[in-house]
């Protein structure tokens, strides 16, 4: 997350930017406290932050993105966690996730073929392209 | 140590803030009366640079099916939107 607020939120100042930052219970320590403590570390008015303390977000676009389950994970997919989703001016919610116009993660069980590493830089180019 | 095998919690490491002792107030009413208005001042221009997401520090706790996230994620149809989960830990 800092990668986004340093290198995206803090260097593309275009109000139009909508940013959605959910903390989700993935480790031990993980509890509404950690999330409250974390995100006050972000202070960008264009971001909303949310606590996913079930992780239902987490799982339900770990099947979205088709994320690997990890060995102790049960089920087909893992949770989508360290993930960085870039949405287009169009997308619609609805029912269901809608699929990303681009994303990159910190996974290791996702391959840089399905989605790319974390990079701030290429990060902010799609974020400032979908600005245009 | 994290589940996923990496390194450790940025939790684990606490800073421990001293506050100095509060000097006495002053005695007359009237440096009370403007004490009291600057207090008041500095309150109302923190309420106004709030953000618009709420108070930084509270996040908005998504109920089942995060109708709360969905809701707003389609507000804001018509801007580019990043969505990011991540440990807070």
């Amino acid at each position: 997350v800092a990668v986004v607020r340093d290198e995206v939120l803090a260097k593309v100042a275009d109000p139009g930017l909508r940013a959605y930052v959910v903390w989700t219970r993935i480790l031990d320590e993980d509890d509404a406290a950690a999330a409250r403590s974390a995100g006050a570390k972000l202070t960008d008015s264009r971001v909303v932050q949310l606590w996913d303390g079930g992780a239902e977000l987490a799982r339900a676009l770990g099947r979205s993105l088709a994320i690997p389950a990890r060995e102790r994970e049960a089920g087909a997919h893992g949770f989508a966690w360290d993930v960085y989703l870039l949405y287009d001016r169009g997308a619609r919610w609805g029912d269901a996730p809608p699929p990303p116009s681009f994303w990159m993660d910190q996974l290791r069980q996702v391959s840089p073929a399905q989605a790319p590493r974390l990079d701030g830089p290429a990060l902010r180019a799609r974020v400032e392209g979908a600005l245009r | 140590v994290r589940a996923d095998g990496g390194g450790l919690s940025r939790e684990m490491v606490r800073t421990v803030h001293r506050t100095p002792s509060p000097r006495p107030l002053p005695r007359s009413a009237g440096a009370r009366e403007i004490l009291t208005v600057l207090v008041a001042v500095v309150g109302l221009a923190s309420c106004a640079s709030a953000p618009r997401g709420g108070a930084p520090g509270a996040p908005i706790e998504l109920s089942s099916g995060y109708p709360e996230l969905r809701a707003r994620f389609d507000a804001d149809a018509g801007r580019p939107r990043l969505l990011v989960l991540a440990s807070p830990t």
